[in-house]
């Protein structure tokens, strides 16, 4: 730890990585000094929200093999750590780039990190040294440019702090990159990104923020600054990348050779502030020695003349482009500093009416000082109870109608919201705006969740409509009402359940809360948002670190709603997520008992997750994630065939064989659970995506596609396989996994918790009498159905789900019956029946909120039935809001940095599936199983030959193309998962 | 605290023991002496100032506060006295301000307990706890409270106070700091069942929150002089402090510097004249944010009793720079009147008149309230009931209907 009167950050030791990041040697922890620096039974009383940061060079990370304290700083000197290794690829998948670039084990790596006595910043000073024994080029070929390789950090801020970069992007990184890369492509050497002065955060009681030392000609942007532009300057830094809570930027390039045992080294400072951006720029003020003047000011409510605590107040430069943010303290007030110049400032709240910039100016030495008086909301009051009296946890959503602006493709951040100046995201219906339809013009203002039936909160004046709901089994209620400023409104609501879901319970096995690094959401608040939605149990899954819901469960008195179970996402980079519950909680471990997981085979992580049971091997639940993600999917990274389940097709001409042992399709593992079909709002991961029925209008990237065909890449392989598919195919080799939907959501705005959800028989009803072991043998029993909506229950002569009925000998008729139930606001359309994962029959639905289905079929083999419910028409919003940003992968924000380089993606072009959408009702039951001679086996029926559509349709691909020599870097991004 | 009370009792009664009989065993027995009337306890004298308090040493009473007549003179005395002030309110409710007037009932206003420990002739320590302290209870030093106010047990008075000779005594811990004579006065002696206006501010379930200009106790150091004689009926009285500056029950400075308090005292026939000023340099925040500000203060007034009437008159005066923001100084002021006169059979009545400005830079903030009061003081037992009903007055873009309805019953002990 490096600490002194002011701050205090904690550098990890060599070894396993608790964050993302793979080695150890990088910044792990960083908080001001807040008094009592001692936990207690509660926990600790820091605030920490800082997740991890390493330097990289290029796509390379510090493999450190030995950290230590240089200095004690007892001198009166600043205090240094220094760590020391080797070059490691943090991801496993960029070796071979590596390798191309820096060389094998030829370079040395030292990462010293000094705090002065009266610092608030740590100085990182990061060192490469030439070990190879001769001269060593720092710069590699791509196309025939050279290009000086670059080096910089790779931050993962935490998802609790929003990130901020002057200019353009401010609070919006993740839209105003890409626009901006779009915008300006640019040429080699320089990279595509957003170029800054300094990346800071705004969160709750601390800040953080990155800037570099200038460097001259060794910064990168400025080395590069006729490609930049005149803002670029000697410590700028250069952003290609921002992914989920994960920030890579660059600044230093190194000279173009070193000579044996030379060295060369760039540094940066990491400065830790009080909690908002503004704190960050004084540092940077202060460290760069920039003259200033002072900018300060309490900002009042208009009607109760009180300071107005935790609002932001964005500073805007001359040219209306977001330069800093302050948040006021509880008396309203707030203090920075500025270079002289003319700005403007507006407070923003998403709770209070905004009023425009107003300007001011900023002399070098003196202080500008405003009070301006802000107009307050109007409050909320929501009472809810059940038809029994008692209060219960419930959500409240306010609905808003907005004025037309435009036809759908107007993007609402246009006009409804500005997320560059901190404003939270409003979700709209995705229904195309018709001006005089004011129903399709919908947007949620705010959503609320209580734990104890009572809400009372500020909101935005305005006539809105106030939506009341508690899941799926729970009637909506729906009230019209005008918030006025200063004003309380009071509505009272009494919830009627409306399905009955006799013997099951409801749960969600895939969540995240402030202890995964890319989740913002608190514990109370996870744990709230999880009752409100009507769940009746949660499995805590974060990243690589165990977590325990029971003490908020305690403390908010949901006993009789919610059952925690703990659990554990096991989160690797390589080879995918598997969840593991119930676990043991490991209070002496830092992150609570979990394990390493690079370059270590999938069956080491399941047996290592069945170790850690609660209830021993036996009864552990291990659950693969979303395993046709494109980057962090189990079946995608093995390269397990969609269209067999099995090994990967045969690639002509590749001598590509992975160096991480760990990801060779020989080493994938079926000793596994559960298999999440349905993860969140992932459509495009549920069902095998074809080429739509009506074509659009060509070009098309595919030669000759045909419509209701497979999508397949140019090389043949399915584009986007289904989890369902896979998981019908497996059934059809015997191999019984429990299909389940959860919602992976990492925060309660725009992924619902529980939505979808999975309900799993327990013969119970009462969360209160269900133990976390029932669920787990519920889980193994197969008897489970998967809800985005309608409640779907499967019988087959009379057996439920996850039985096997004996037969009299084939052919066999067998009489399947589905229940399907909904409230009355969902809205359902077809039943389809599926025997051996084949589609047999579909029912249209009436809009009956209980209705009963009866078919029979003829079966000559063992075979197993699936029922599965749908719904286009009507959408869960606001309910569930819909998926509205496209989806950022890895590799697109990788791709920023291929494209320069010549290294292409194989893409689909317009016939690339539109993500954005709104979510729609859906459920899936797991199987019957029919075991028609009655034997007592089950002959599994394998695979079946895809049923023939029209002509041309799902034919074997194509021989793929034969591809480069290995020694061109480019050949070798394209093997690892280049056509994604 | 019963244990504490229970050795107290025990404590005291042993004060009280009678000494045993001087006379030795071997000597004859004298003729029984007549019987000798009981001894008589002596009444403190009540002292308009709390803090004046019941001096168990150096009091009004010169003779000094032995327990009884004929006592003889002990190393340690101790004294335990206190009030409870049980109170009923109710506001206007007015829908454009839904905080008001929604938590009418009653309330406890104090629960206070006083210990005081008289060491000799010329130490004393004094103890007062309150269980009914409520921290919006409008003094500056006080956190604002929203809602129905947030009472905790807290100590007020913990002091030592050390007096050589009477001009000149001095008084180290927390204790009021001496500036605004009606939050001098004792709790129990009130007039009224609040303080003025300009002193306590407006409770935020009462209107909207406005915070006084009196401070609260402060820790520190003190030196005064009471009642020093300049003839014989002319006395003048004098306070000199330096505390921390950031309020009661904070066990540190809030940053490196000392407020200064001073207060002047003169008393003629019927009227007494005062005027004090304090200088307070302020931090707060949270690290690293912290922000300072300098308080600067003067006080006047003037009170007549004569014949069961009685007058007060005070003027009060802060102004605040913002050395951190640069924001421009704000001027506080504030004025208030009263007069109470008892009538027959513990009859008061009383009416009282003030203004507060809380901030001169804000247009229409200013505050008239007038308050009405009736007092009934039991005769036979030390109980005093609190009838008021205050007129508020706010300026027009902040008006609202807050009339406030207050009852209360003081016992004192």
């Amino acid at each position: 730890m490096l600490r002194n009167g002011r701050v205090r950050v904690i550098i990890q030791d060599k070894g396993f990585s608790r964050g993302f990041g793979v080695y150890g040697g990088g910044i792990i922890d960083a908080d001001l000094r807040r008094g009592a620096d001692v936990g207690n039974a509660k926990g600790g009383v820091g605030n920490d929200r800082f997740a991890e940061m390493f330097p990289v060079f290029f796509l390379q990370a510090v493999n450190a093999n030995r950290v230590e304290v240089a200095s004690d700083g007892s001198d009166g000197k600043p205090a240094r750590i220094v760590v020391r290794g080797g070059g490691g690829s943090f991801l496993s998948n960029v070796d071979l780039i590596n390798t191309a670039a820096l060389g094998n084990n030829e370079l040395a790596y030292q990462v010293e990190y000094s705090l002065g006595p009266d610092d608030r910043f740590v100085k990182m000073t990061s060192t490469l040294r030439n070990i190879s024994g001769a001269v060593r080029p720092l710069r590699t070929s791509f196309g025939g440019i050279n290009i000086s390789v670059p080096f910089g950090m790779v931050a993962l801020f935490g998802s609790s702090n929003k990130v901020f970069v002057p200019g353009n992007a401010g609070f919006d990184l993740r839209f105003v990159l890409p626009e901006t890369v779009k915008a300006n492509p640019v040429t080699l050497p320089a990279l595509p990104g957003l170029v800054t002065d300094f990346i800071a955060t705004k969160g709750e009681g601390v800040s953080y923020g990155v800037f570099a030392e200038p460097a001259g000609e060794n910064n990168f942007a400025y080395r590069n600054r006729d490609v930049y532009g005149p803002e670029t300057n000697e410590a700028s830094l250069e952003i290609p990348f921002f992914f989920s809570s994960f920030i890579g930027y660059y600044y230093g390039v190194g000279p173009d050779f070193l000579q044996q045992n030379e060295s060369f080294s760039f540094t940066q400072y990491f400065a830790i502030g009080k909690g908002d951006v503004a704190d960050i720029r004084d540092i940077y003020h202060q460290v760069r020695g920039i003259e200033t003047g002072k900018f300060s000011g309490r900002i009042r409510n208009a009607q109760t003349l009180r300071g107005v605590a935790n609002v932001s107040v964005i500073v805007y430069d001359s040219a209306g482009r977001p330069f800093n943010q302050h948040t006021t303290d509880e008396n309203g007030d707030f203090k920075g500093t500025l270079p002289p110049g003319d700005y403007s400032y507006q407070v923003v709240s998403d709770r209070m009416p905004m009023l425009p910039p107003e300007p001011f100016s900023i002399e070098a030495g003196k202080t500008t000082a405003i009070e301006p008086k802000v107009i307050p909301g109007a409050i909320l009051n929501v009472q809810i109870r059940d038809e029994k009296g008692r209060r219960v946890p419930a959500k409240v959503i306010v609905v808003g109608t907005h004025d037309y602006a435009g036809g759908e493709a107007v993007d609402p951040r246009t006009f409804l919201f500005n997320l560059s100046r901190g404003e939270r995201r409003r979700p709209v219906d995705q229904i195309p705006d018709l001006e005089d339809e004011p129903e399709t013009r919908r947007f949620v203002e705010a959503q609320f969740w209580t734990h104890n039936g009572s809400i009372g909160e500020e909101v935005r004046p305005g006539d809105y409509t106030i939506f009341v709901s508690r899941g799926m089994e729970y009637e909506l209620v729906t009230e019209d009402v005008t918030l006025e400023v200063g004003k309380v409104t009071t509505v009272d609501v009494v919830l009627r359940k409306s399905v009955r879901t006799d013997g099951y319970v409801s749960g969600d096995m895939h969540l995240h809360s402030m202890n995964s690094i890319d989740s913002g959401e608190s514990l109370r608040s996870r744990v709230t948002s999880v009752a409100a939605e009507g769940l009746d149990f949660a499995v805590a899954t974060d990243h690589n670190y165990i977590t325990d819901y029971a003490p908020y469960v305690t403390d908010l008195e949901l006993e009789q709603w919610l059952v925690p179970v703990v659990g554990l996402e096991m989160t690797t980079l390589e080879l995918g997520h598997f969840n593991g519950y119930p676990l043991k909680l490991d209070l002496a471990s830092g992150n609570r008992g979990s394990f390493a997981w690079f370059n270590r085979k999938a069956q080491d992580i399941f047996d290592d997750l069945r170790s850690l049971g609660k209830y021993g091997p036996a009864d552990t639940i291990v659950q693969v994630n979303h395993p046709r993600d494109n980057l962090l999917g189990y079946f995608t990274q093995l390269r397990v065939d969609a269209d067999t389940m099995d090994r990967p097709k045969p690639q002509p001409g590749s001598t590509f064989s992975s160096q991480i042992d760990a990801v060779r399709f020989e080493n994938l593992s079926l000793d596994f659970d559960n298999l999440e079909i349905l993860n969140g709002k992932r459509w495009e991961l549920l069902r095998t995506v074809r080429i739509p029925d009506v074509l659009p209008p060509p070009p098309y990237a595919i030669a000759d596609p045909q419509p209701g065909a497979i999508l397949r890449y140019g090389s043949g392989e399915i584009a986007y396989p289904g989890a369902v598919d896979d998981w019908f195919k497996l059934l059809n080799r015997g191999l019984r996994f429990t299909g389940i939907g959860d919602s992976d959501s990492h925060g309660s705005t725009y992924e619902e918790p529980g939505w979808p959800r999975s309900f799993v028989y327990v013969g119970k009803d009462d969360p209160f009498e269900v133990r976390d072991l029932e669920i787990v043998r519920g889980f193994k029993s197969h008897n489970v159905t998967v809800s985005q909506g309608p409640f779907v229950e499967l019988f087959v002569n009379g057996e439920p789900m996850g039985s096997q009925v004996a037969g009299g000998g084939a052919p066999r008729a067998i009489d399947v019956r589905v229940r399907v139930q909904k409230p009355s606001w969902i809205k359902i359309e077809y039943l389809s029946i599926y025997i051996n994962g084949e589609p047999v029959r579909r029912h249209a639905l009436n809009d009956v909120d209980d209705d009963t289905i009866e078919d029979s079929f003829i079966v000559d083999r063992d075979a197993y039935v699936v029922a599965e419910v749908t719904g286009q028409q009507t959408s869960l919003f606001p309910i569930v809001t819909g998926w509205e940003e496209p989806p950022l992968t890895l590799q697109d924000a990788v791709s920023g940095i291929a494209g320069p380089l010549g290294i292409t993606f194989d893409t689909l072009g317009n016939l690339q599936p539109v993500m954005p959408r709104p979510v729609y009702p859906y459920a899936i039951t797991n199987p019957v199983w029919v075991d028609v001679d009655g034997d007592g086996a089950w002959a599994a029926p394998g695979n079946p030959i895809p049923v023939a559509r029209g002509a041309a349709r799902d034919e074997p691909p194509p021989p793929p193309a034969p591809l480069p020599a290995p020694d061109d870097v480019r050949a070798l991004f394209k093997l690892f998962g280049g056509h994604h | 605290m019963r244990l504490l009370f229970v050795a107290l009792l025990i404590c005291t009664s042993a004060a009280f023991a009678e000494e045993p009989s001087s006379q030795p065993a071997s000597q004859p027995a004298s003729p029984p002496a007549e019987p000798s009337a009981p001894p008589k306890a002596i009444e403190p004298a009540p002292l308009p100032h709390e803090d004046r308090m019941f001096n168990p040493v150096i009091g009004v009473d010169e003779e000094g506060p032995l327990p009884y007549e004929g006592a003889k003179e002990t190393s340690f005395r101790l004294f335990v006295h206190g009030y409870i002030r049980a109170r009923a309110s109710a506001a206007e409710t007015d829908a454009a301000a839904p905080f008001v007037g929604t938590n009418n009932g009653f309330n406890l206003a104090h629960a206070r307990l006083e210990l005081t420990a008289g060491y000799g002739n010329k130490l004393w320590l004094r103890f007062s706890l309150d269980g009914a302290f409520d921290r919006g209870n409008g003094f500056t030093g006080a956190v604002a409270q929203t809602g129905a106010g947030n009472v905790v047990a807290a100590f007020r008075d913990a002091y030592i106070a050390y007096q050589p000779f009477q001009p000149l005594r001095f008084t180290i811990g927390q204790f009021r700091a001496p500036f605004d004579e009606e939050a001098l006065t004792s709790t129990a002696k009130l007039l009224f069942v609040s303080r003025a206006l300009p002193s306590q501010g407006v409770r935020a379930t009462e209107g909207f929150f406005v915070p006084g200009l009196s401070p609260d106790r402060e820790l520190g150091l003190r030196i005064s002089g009471e009642e020093l004689h300049l003839s014989e009926r002319v006395y003048v009285s004098y306070f000199a402090a330096i505390t921390n500056g950031n309020g009661p029950n904070v066990n540190a400075n809030d940053n490196n510097h000392i407020s200064i308090w001073g207060r002047l005292e003169l008393q003629v026939p019927f009227v007494r004249f005062a005027a004090a000023g304090m200088f307070n340099p302020i931090t707060y925040g949270t690290y690293p944010n912290l922000f300072d500000e300098q308080k600067w203060g003067v006080t006047g007034d003037v009170r007549f009793e004569w014949n069961g009437l009685e007058f007060l008159g005070q003027f009060m005066f802060v102004q605040t720079k913002y050395t951190s923001t640069g924001a421009p100084t704000v001027n506080a002021m504030g004025a208030h009147g009263q007069v109470g006169y008892k009538l027959f059979f513990g009859l008061q009545p009383a009416y009282r008149i003030a203004w507060l400005e809380p901030n001169d830079r804000i247009s229409g903030d200013q505050l008239l309230y007038h308050t009405f009061g009736l007092n009934y003081e039991l005769p036979w037992v030390p109980i005093k009931v609190f009838v008021n009903y205050s007129l508020t007055g706010e300026q027009s873009a902040r008006s609202i209907k807050n009339n406030l309805f207050e009852c209360l019953v003081q016992a004192v002990f």
